[in-house]
């Protein structure tokens, strides 16, 4: 935990109105965001980490609905002329101002989110008049700048979507992230669909912009494998909750919920001594019909019946060198004896 | 421009004998303007009963149409595919036929690959009654239901795909590839659209069928590291040709190629902890705008250890042991660079 709280999500739920009931998609999640820090939110498709981050920026539609919480926030800009704010009442105008010019998205689908009829300038100059006092000129300077921030040459200022790779689409859209000088900036799958050789390059340029211009990075991803190596904190989204947040180090070295354990055992590894892989048997839960208690419990090879109504809140783990790492599994601590990883169960 | 795969013995080769031979193919696709696209470039391998041959490569490698030459999806511009020591002319609908009965293909993406308008039992049927003429429905398809571990095959029968989760539907792709009895099941990124947490088991099961049916096996990945513990042996492809081939454990563990080494020093690796993103690690020296240069070798736009000799002509693949091979013109030097950097 590096700097101040720059972004606190406390309490946030959302839910999809469907005529068979509410969908409980996010439950009462808490996170909060440090200046200078990279968080990764860890979960699988379906498991809420795109709803909850959409939600806490007010970018989910009907028949979506935050149904409860606060988001705080708190950027050295707004703090100085009216303190903290809270995102989910902020008036349209209000959030007009926040977003791009505090809080910016970089979306995971490059070639959808670039409108194909707009070059490079154009793309980038229109982010900046639209949440800035920038003269046309002013504007063109800092795409240029933006340009060499992300590793894209200068000549490519003209260049439209379709003419430049998967791997440049997205370094545009980080540049175009970056074109306000945010805060804070949310990063959606940014490389899913880059090969490995350019996501390695593209992780790379944001920790090292991330250290040159000082914002938060919230990092959604599906990869825990990549936000060990990327982020300084993980949080591990299950069913729409929670399940343990706590320093990458210590995620995977004390890994407290049953599920974080799984996935660290769910992928190869290509450095190292061959290990025994185990995954997780059975698939993630449908949300439609969730019974309640802890929602991993059907696929979890520790659980008890006490499992079936225990609260599902984040407690401390005692025994971590990481004083804030918490888990919502009260029965698997790392202290606490276990029985052998099973083989893949079926 | 290179050697031929015979003197070369496959790692895939101990598992069991050998079932299809791809030699030398070819696959040239015409762009217009008089430029042609070489998409698969002079690329020859042998699959073995009970064994898994990975191609590895990234998005434009090559390696999805190499794998559509052998379902005969694509026309061969030149080489050979036998099957069974056969060479094999697929010319008439008859003779097609034939011969997918004998090889089957499963799609990378389960929700597309399956139509949301007919039931599970619709996709299985129609191969079944195709290939195996005369048999009793029933009893095969719950067969192929337990072969796939969707249990009770009755209550999974009658689903529509949308009832399904990405990795149900993926087992009755593969369900669907084993009702026509296949020798050789080449599986193009099975697992790359599935929840991490599922694909390890869907590899498992593959393992599984592949050991219980004796398939020879193909395994398309953009993945190295589950190749790494899936294959037997793994063949990296760079810009429709192989850049480097041997057993799984030796490419990924000693890789000898640049390109090989690049693709094994940027998959993530937990155990550095930030280490490597934060001190600036080092990066692709390519400017991504670069395309394959019209001759030389393909990667010297990227590659570190690129000289005059490496952009004039294009290196063959060099036989390193009997096992491994590359194409590279400054092996001794990569293989030098590998051991000192680590």
């Amino acid at each position: 935990m590096t700097g101040d709280t720059v972004l606190e999500i406390s309490d946030l739920s959302v839910v999809y109105r469907t005529p068979a009931g509410d969908v409980r998609a996010v439950d009462q999640v808490n996170l909060s965001l440090h200046t200078g820090e990279v968080i990764g939110l860890a979960g699988e498709s379906g498991s809420g980490k795109s709803t909850f981050v959409y939600g806490a920026t007010r970018l989910l539609r009907p028949p979506a609905l935050v149904t409860s919480g606060s988001v705080r926030y708190n950027g050295r800009r707004l703090a100085a002329q009216a303190g903290p704010a809270d995102v989910l009442r902020m008036r349209s105008d209000q959030l007009r101002r926040l977003r791009w010019r505090e809080i910016a998205i970089v979306f995971q689908s490059a070639m959808n989110a670039l409108n194909p009829v707009l070059n490079v300038r154009d793309q980038l100059t229109d982010v900046m008049h639209a949440h800035q006092d920038i003269s046309r000129g002013d504007a063109v300077d800092k795409a240029l700048t933006l340009l060499d921030l992300v590793g894209i040459p200068r000549e490519r200022l003209r260049s439209y979507p379709h003419e430049l790779s998967g791997g440049m689409r997205q370094r545009v859209m980080i540049a175009m992230a970056l074109a306000t000088d945010p805060e804070v900036v949310i990063m959606d799958e940014p490389t899913t669909a880059l090969d490995v050789v350019v996501q390695r390059d593209i992780l790379t340029q944001i920790v090292e912009l991330k250290e040159q211009l000082g914002f938060a990075v919230l990092f959604i991803t599906h990869d825990l494998s990549l936000l060990l190596e990327l982020a300084d904190r993980i949080a591990v989204m299950y069913a729409g909750q929670l399940l343990e947040v706590g320093t990458s180090r210590e995620i995977l070295r004390e890994p407290a919920h049953p599920y974080t354990r799984g996935l660290l055992n769910s992928f190869p590894s290509l450095h190292g001594p061959r290990r025994e892989l185990a995954g997780i048997p059975g698939s993630p839960p449908d949300l439609r019909n969730l019974s309640p208690g802890c929602p991993f419990l059907p696929r979890c090879s520790y659980g008890t019946n006490a499992c079936k109504e225990i609260d599902m809140s984040l407690k401390p783990v005692t025994s971590s060198h990481d004083p804030y790492h918490e888990t919502a599994c009260p029965f698997v601590l790392p202290d606490a004896v276990l029985p052998p990883t099973g083989e893949v169960r079926s | 421009m290179t050697t031929p795969g015979g003197t070369i013995t496959s790692a895939a080769a101990a598992r069991g004998p050998l079932a299809m031979e791809a030699i030398s193919l070819s696959k040239d696709f015409k762009l217009g303007h008089g430029q042609t696209l070489h998409a698969v470039r002079d690329v020859s391998f042998n699959l073995y009963s009970g064994a898994v041959v990975a191609l590895v490569g990234e998005s434009g490698s090559g390696k999805s149409t190499a794998a559509r030459l052998l379902t005969g999806q694509e026309r061969l511009t030149s080489g050979t595919i036998k099957l069974g020591g056969e060479p094999v002319h697929v010319s008439t609908h008859r003779a097609f036929r034939r011969y997918k009965s004998q090889v089957q293909y499963v799609f990378q993406d389960p929700f597309a690959s399956l139509n949301p308008i007919h039931t599970v039992r619709y996709h299985l049927e129609r191969p079944v009654r195709l290939h195996q003429r005369g048999a009793a429905v029933e009893p095969v398809l719950a067969t192929l239901m337990d072969q796939v571990r969707l249990t009770p095959a009755r209550q999974f029968l009658d689903k529509y795909p949308h009832e399904l989760s990405g990795g149900q539907r993926q087992r009755v792709s593969f369900a669907r590839a084993l009702a026509a009895q296949p020798s050789v099941l080449l599986a193009d990124e099975p697992v790359s659209m599935l929840d991490v947490s599922i694909r390890l088991e869907m590899l498992a099961l593959l393992n599984d069928l592949r050991e219980r049916l004796r398939l020879a096996l193909l395994y398309i990945t953009h993945d190295i590291a589950s190749a790494r513990y899936f294959a037997d042996e793994i063949l990296v492809m760079y810009a429709g040709q192989i850049a480097e081939r041997g057993p799984a454990e030796e490419v990924t563990q000693q890789p000898k190629h640049p390109y090989t080494q690049l693709l094994v020093s940027s998959a993530p690796d937990p155990d550095n902890l930030g280490s490597t993103l934060r001190a600036g690690a080092k990066r692709d020296p390519r400017k991504a705008s670069e395309g394959i240069p019209a001759q030389g070798c393909p990667f010297s736009p990227r590659c570190p250890l690129a000289d005059d000799h490496c952009r004039a002509e294009n290196p063959a693949l060099t036989q390193l042991s009997d096992t491994r091979s590359a194409a590279c013109w400054h092996l001794d030097e990569a293989g030098k660079e590998r051991s000192s950097s680590s």
